[in-house]
């Protein structure tokens, strides 16, 4: 799992992945934009930077977190499926 | 009135989609192991009671639940996104974009709050831009 890096500053090209939980998914499993507000706890948008994975495709980076979040907590169900 | 009679009177008059959508949401925030806020009920009232009023004739929306536990609707195509956030005290929070990224378009863009009928009417013109809305019933 990437370490946290507040306020590193992410080339445009790179790409960023978010948690988004079932309630801000829609019906054909895409983040609605409720997705992208600042959750309670958070002060910025938290992101997962995908080109951190040095050497691993973006999905093979997406399997990376979302492994980090199953063994986080076992209930947790991410759909992080698409860098956004 | 509680929940499931919002939920009841949404699916009799027509809105099928959207009442079976709140149940799912409201079914899946009762988990109280879940991370997700249970969503408002004040604001459930609000968002049902604009939706059943007789000049709102709009494709039905995307539903989602804000941090706020607040009910926000969305409505997107590949010409135009809009959004209403249903806030407890019957006012709304909207917002409106056009044209995508790489768009020769110039991009429009809207956001305000007020009431109902503001979100209305500004709203419109961001969601009947979408022909190919994919939020629109087949």
């Amino acid at each position: 799992m990437a370490q946290r890096m507040k306020h590193d500053l992410i080339e445009d090209k790179h790409h960023v992945s978010r948690y988004c939980s079932p309630i801000t998914v829609n019906r054909n499993g895409r983040p609605m934009a409720t997705a992208f507000a600042l959750r309670n706890e958070e002060e910025s948008l938290s992101v997962y930077w995908i080109e951190y994975f040095k050497g691993l495709s973006t999905e093979q980076a997406i399997d990376r977190i979302r492994d980090a979040f199953r063994k986080k907590n076992d209930q947790t169900s991410p759909t992080v499926g698409l860098p956004c | 009135m509680n929940y499931e009679e919002i939920f009841s009177i949404l699916n009799l008059v027509g809105h099928r989609g959207i009442a079976e959508r709140l149940k799912y949401l409201h079914a899946i925030t009762l988990d109280r192991d879940a991370e997700d806020p249970a969503m408002d009920f004040q604001s459930l009232r609000e968002m049902a009671l604009f939706f059943v009023r007789d000049d709102v004739l709009l494709p039905d929306p995307e539903i989602g639940i804000s941090p706020d536990a607040f009910l926000q609707v969305e409505w997107s195509s590949s010409k135009a996104s809009a959004l209403m956030k249903f806030l407890p005290d019957g006012s709304v929070r909207f917002a409106g974009i056009s044209s995508p990224l790489g768009s020769n378009e110039k991009r429009q863009t809207m956001q305000g709050s007020g009431s109902k009928e503001l979100a209305l009417q500004s709203v419109i013109p961001f969601i009947i831009n979408g022909p190919e809305d994919e939020t629109r019933p087949d």
